[in-house]
């Protein structure tokens, strides 16, 4: 609803109501009055009433938008105004066959125009030719025919049936036709239940018509009967329930008028058509309440209607004030501006939101009616055709359109904006208008492409990175990242230069970039041939800061070298950083561009890292060599050590042989020497013995260190080797009063007889040594699961606690050794544990101060085709 | 003791003088007559010269080692199949192998006691090829 109604035609409404119900009661009253004056009064209130009429109608045609709703009371409107004219006609010239002929050709058009209405209400707006057609054409033609042949018997007669009552008959059987076709179109289309009524109305009052012919008749005179009157009111009462319908046929919007109101606006237009209905049935002349009956309802159910439409209108209103209220608050708030605009080249705009302003600089009012700033006059020149093109492929395929590009501010500054909308489409196709919202996504536009930007550095970094990881030599990498940031940057021109050894001027790597080489080989010949070493320089300079330095514009450095040959070849602004390795510059890279132009301080930011990167390699490199180096060193060490262990062999061992040959020699000389002779020698003898001990030790330990230890894997029995030890030791354990004893069962295992000969010797020679006088040794062998098991246990001075952990460490000595001056190199079982660990065994120990020592050796026992073998000895015995 | 050992002529090669005069006089004791050497290429030349029946050979000698004489001393047919023992302060296995290898048919590792080196000496002058025990 476009516009409610005004007052002036709900006045219209109310004038037509009260003169139409006059002009109903005189027409009643006549037939009790005599006289021309109630006759003419009766004449005056029908020209009044069908007046009214067609004023109501036109007024409410012309002034509601809705055409299609009311166009259909219009045509009721101008069916009540004929039907009326006709009866003024009818009553002011009584008996005239002019007259007559007039009023009956008013009154057959009333029911066509009534059919038309109804047809057009039943299609819901639009008139159904079809359905007019049908119904209303055949009518006329028989009212036609009836009107002319108004003299009784000149028709009828041969047929026996009075003409005018012919003439009706159809009349009644079309409109009982037009009821049932209403209830059909009800059925399949769900009409409304105003049609519902209307159809039910009809053939029930064409019943009572054609069953009681006499009352179309004029001078049949009134014979009422019960049983007519009630098929009558009957047929009113439809009606009527019709008008009912047709009021609240208003309410079609719910939301227009709340469910307990309804009733309320529903019973005045119902009890006024039920009146008008009941005033009906007592005029004599009944066909004529007929037209009243539908002046009736039409004035009941339009009254009604108004009543409705307007109150739902002010409704409405307020509706829309609200409505336009939350769209303003809406608007402010949207973050951007609201336009609407036509769909032309300049994009005319319409209406635009304040925002506006924010985002263009031009204030809104300044877009409206002007011709000077269009909406296309501050697109950014590069981006209107693609987006006007973008525009029209949307709104082509009836999409909505989402699209970014830039404008340009009143001051000139460019922005971003998104502009998203729709077009509002006419009936017939045309787009009538575009409606959209404009956001400045500028700083969202930057962000992003600085994320892409920094994305792209990152890969490329990344390139580098990988390249640093894979290169082997400093080379590689500088060359792989040179190529990957002139790709990236589009530098036409790439160089290396390195350091000319450690502390030297820089000089070319020979390492080039060059997109067109012709072109820049006097540049790259010129390169090659300097170093660079003095600040005046863009390398040398690099070099004296450690840091990126650029050349903005070769046109201020033509006192130089190479800028000059740089312009010549069209290179105007170079850029160099250096390659770090720790705090010293390993390499310089410099690139050359075109353009002149001082590089950002991100590229400046970037290109160190690339720098630092690039450093570790050269650090790297650098580490490798160091490393190569020290393995070399390491090499030459271990040789000399092997050279050492040989010589500490030869230059010991070898004085060691003659004093100890001598010596036997000496002391197999019986008799010539004293005792007290003798007794000096046998020290000598016994240190001499000692020395070659402590000798063969350190060269044992040498040997293990150097990974010489050599082990042979023959069968051997633990038991027999310790046997063989404890019987050897036996004399230096009686000399110190300590009691030895073995107890040894078998023990079978792979394995070197005389080392572990030699593992035996130390720990029992260990615990007769660490034992006091009257104290005693044990050794037990015997065999366990997969091992050969060797418990060496004594009564002695113990191990404390905290010593244990170090027992096994060369040259360590235990605090109680010490103290009661033992002697030892601290080698014993360092020799025992390297022997047990070369049989893949293991030595354990279990110490009290004071209380004793056992040492325990575990050792892998025979090989495991042995114990199959031994098998089936077993099962034998 | 028998006659023929006793008249065993032993070339002795070390350059220590004093293990050189502990083996010339052990052995001499024993009755064997003792040649010395106190160099590898002396001990070659006297050994060709010579033709002893048998060596004790150190293994660490100025101007030629051990090895070398030995290979030297196998290359000529005289003294292709004369015994040779050899002498060594290492303890390093190599020292054996390659004194095995280069054809000698004793080793005995220093320090020795005399009558050790008198017990190898008199089992291959029997003719017992000892398969070398230390």
């Amino acid at each position: 609803v476009r516009r409610a109604l005004t007052p002036s035609p709900r006045l219209a409404l109310i004038a037509f109501a009260v003169i139409g119900g006059a002009a109903v009661a005189f027409q009643v009253a006549a037939p009790f009055t005599t006289g021309a004056t109630s006759g003419r009064l009766a004449a005056a209130a029908w020209i009044a009433a069908a007046t009214a009429s067609l004023a109501t109608g036109l007024v409410v045609t012309l002034l509601t938008s809705d055409r299609g709703l009311y166009g259909a009371w219009s045509l009721w409107c101008a069916a009540a105004f004929v039907w009326m004219t006709g009866a003024v006609i009818h009553f002011a010239v009584p008996h005239s066959s002019t007259g007559d002929l007039v009023a009956d050709v008013l009154w057959c058009a009333f029911p066509v125009l009534a059919i038309a209405s109804i047809a057009r209400d039943t299609t819901k707006g639009s008139l159904s030719l079809g359905l007019f057609l049908v119904d209303a054409l055949p009518l006329v033609l028989f009212l036609t025919l009836a009107l002319r042949l108004d003299e009784p018997g000149e028709l009828a007669a041969p047929l026996g049936i009075d003409t005018e009552y012919l003439a009706f008959a159809i009349l009644y059987l079309l409109l009982a036709l037009v009821g049932l076709q209403m209830l059909w179109l009800e059925k399949s289309k769900r009409g409304t239940p105003n049609i519902w009524g209307f159809g039910m109305a009809q053939p029930v009052l064409a019943a009572a018509a054609l069953l009681w012919p006499e009352h179309w008749h004029e001078n049949a005179g009134p014979a009422p009967t019960t049983f007519r009157d009630a098929l009558w009111t009957i047929g009113f009462l439809l009606a009527a329930w019709t008008g009912v319908a047709r009021a609240r046929r208003a309410n079609d919007a719910p939301e227009l008028l709340p469910l307990d109101d309804s009733l309320r606006r529903i019973v005045p237009p119902a009890a006024g058509t039920i009146g008008i209905a009941i005033l009906a049935l007592s005029v004599p002349q009944r066909y004529e309440a007929i037209p009243l009956l539908f002046v009736g309802i039409s004035v009941g159910c339009l009254a009604a209607r108004a009543l409705v439409v307007q109150r739902a209108g002010s409704r409405v209103q307020a509706r829309l004030r609200e409505n336009e209220r939350k769209f303003r608050t809406l608007v402010d708030n949207i973050p951007g501006a609201v336009y609407r605009c036509a769909f032309d080249p300049d994009w005319t705009i319409e209406y635009v939101s304040d925002d506006i302003e924010a985002i263009t600089g031009y204030p809104a009012s300044g877009f409206l009616g002007s011709r000077e700033t269009t909406w296309r006059t501050i697109e950014h020149p590069d981006d209107a055709d693609a987006f006007a093109e973008h525009i029209r492929a949307c709104l082509g395929a009836r999409k909505p359109f989402d699209y970014v590009y830039r404008i340009v501010r009143a001051e000139g500054e460019i922005r971003w904006v998104q502009d998203r909308g729709q077009a509002v489409y006419a009936p017939n196709g045309r787009v009538r208008w575009i409606d959209g919202i404009l956001l400045d996504v500028t700083d969202h536009r930057r962000a992003e492409e600085h994320a892409a930007r920094q994305s792209r550095l990152l890969e490329l970094l990344q390139t580098v990175a990988v390249a640093a990881n894979e290169a082997r030599r400093n080379e590689d990498a500088l060359r792989v990242s040179l190529e990957a940031i002139c790709a990236h940057t589009r530098w036409p021109v790439g160089h290396v230069l390195l350091r000319e050894g450690r502390d030297g001027p820089l000089v070319s790597a020979g390492i080039w970039h060059l997109d067109e080489p012709d072109r820049y080989e006097a540049f790259r010949a010129a390169s090659e041939e300097l170093s660079f070493q003095d600040d005046d320089t863009l390398p040398g300079d690099v070099l004296a800061s450690g840091e990126p330095d650029w050349i903005a514009s070769v046109e201020d450095h033509l006192d130089a070298v190479r800028p000059v040959i740089a312009l010549e070849a069209g290179l105007r602004s170079a850029l160099a950083f250096p390659v770090l390795a720790g705090s010293e510059v390993a390499a310089v890279l410099e690139f050359w561009a075109a353009e002149p132009g001082a590089p950002s301080p991100e590229t400046l930011e970037f290109m160190a890292n690339i720098g630092k990167v690039l450093g570790r390699v050269f650090e790297r490199t650098r580490a490798e060599r160091f490393l190569a180096e020290q393995n070399e060193s390491l090499r030459e060490l271990d040789r000399l050590k092997d050279e050492f262990v040989s010589l500490v062999s030869h230059e010991l061992r070898t004085p060691l042989t003659s004093i100890r040959g001598y010596l036997e020699l000496a002391l197999e000389d019986v008799g010539t020497l004293t005792s007290d002779q003798r007794e000096y020698l046998a020290v000598v003898q016994r240190n001499s013995e000692r020395l070659l001990r402590l000798v063969g030790d350190l060269l044992f330990v040498a040997q293990v260190d150097a990974g010489r230890l050599q082990i042979d894997h023959e069968p051997a029995d633990l038991a027999a080797i310790a046997r063989e030890s404890v019987q050897g030791a036996e004399p230096v354990a009686a000399g110190r009063g300590v009691g030895l004893s073995i107890e040894a069962g078998p023990a079978p295992l792979d394995g070197d007889a005389a080392r572990l000969a030699q593992l035996v010797d130390n720990l029992v020679s260990n615990a007769i040594k660490f034992t006091e006088p009257g104290g005693t040794v044990t050794v037990r062998v015997r065999a366990e699961a997969d091992a050969a098991v060797l418990e060496v246990s004594d009564s002695g001075i113990g191990i404390p606690a905290e010593e244990q952990e170090q027992l096994f460490e060369r040259f360590f000595r235990s605090s109680n050794a010490r103290r009661a001056a033992i002697q030892g190199t601290g080698l014993g079982l360092v020799i025992v544990r390297a022997i047990a660990d070369a049989h893949g065994g293991a030595v354990s120990m279990e110490s009290a101060e004071h209380v004793g020592t056992t040492f325990r050796v575990e050792l892998p026992a025979r090989l495991p085709q042995t114990d199959v073998e031994s098998a089936p000895m077993r099962e034998v015995a | 003791m028998t006659a023929t050992e006793s008249q065993a002529r032993i070339l002795v090669a070390d350059d220590d003088e004093d293990i050189l005069n502990l083996v010339a006089l052990t052995l001499e004791r024993e009755g064997y007559a003792v040649l010395r050497a106190r160099d590898g290429a002396e001990a070659v030349d006297v050994a060709l010269a010579a033709l002893p029946d048998l060596l004790v050979l150190d293994v660490m000698m100025p101007k030629q080692d051990g090895f070398a004489v030995i290979r030297a001393l196998r290359d000529s047919r005289a003294t292709e199949t004369t015994p040779i023992l050899l002498l060594t302060a290492s303890v390093q296995e190599q020292h054996r192998e390659r004194g095995l290898e280069a054809g000698a048919n004793a080793f005995v590792r220093k320090p020795f006691s005399p009558r050790e080196l008198l017990g190898e000496i008199r089992r291959l002058l029997d003719g017992i090829r000892s398969v070398p025990a230390t």
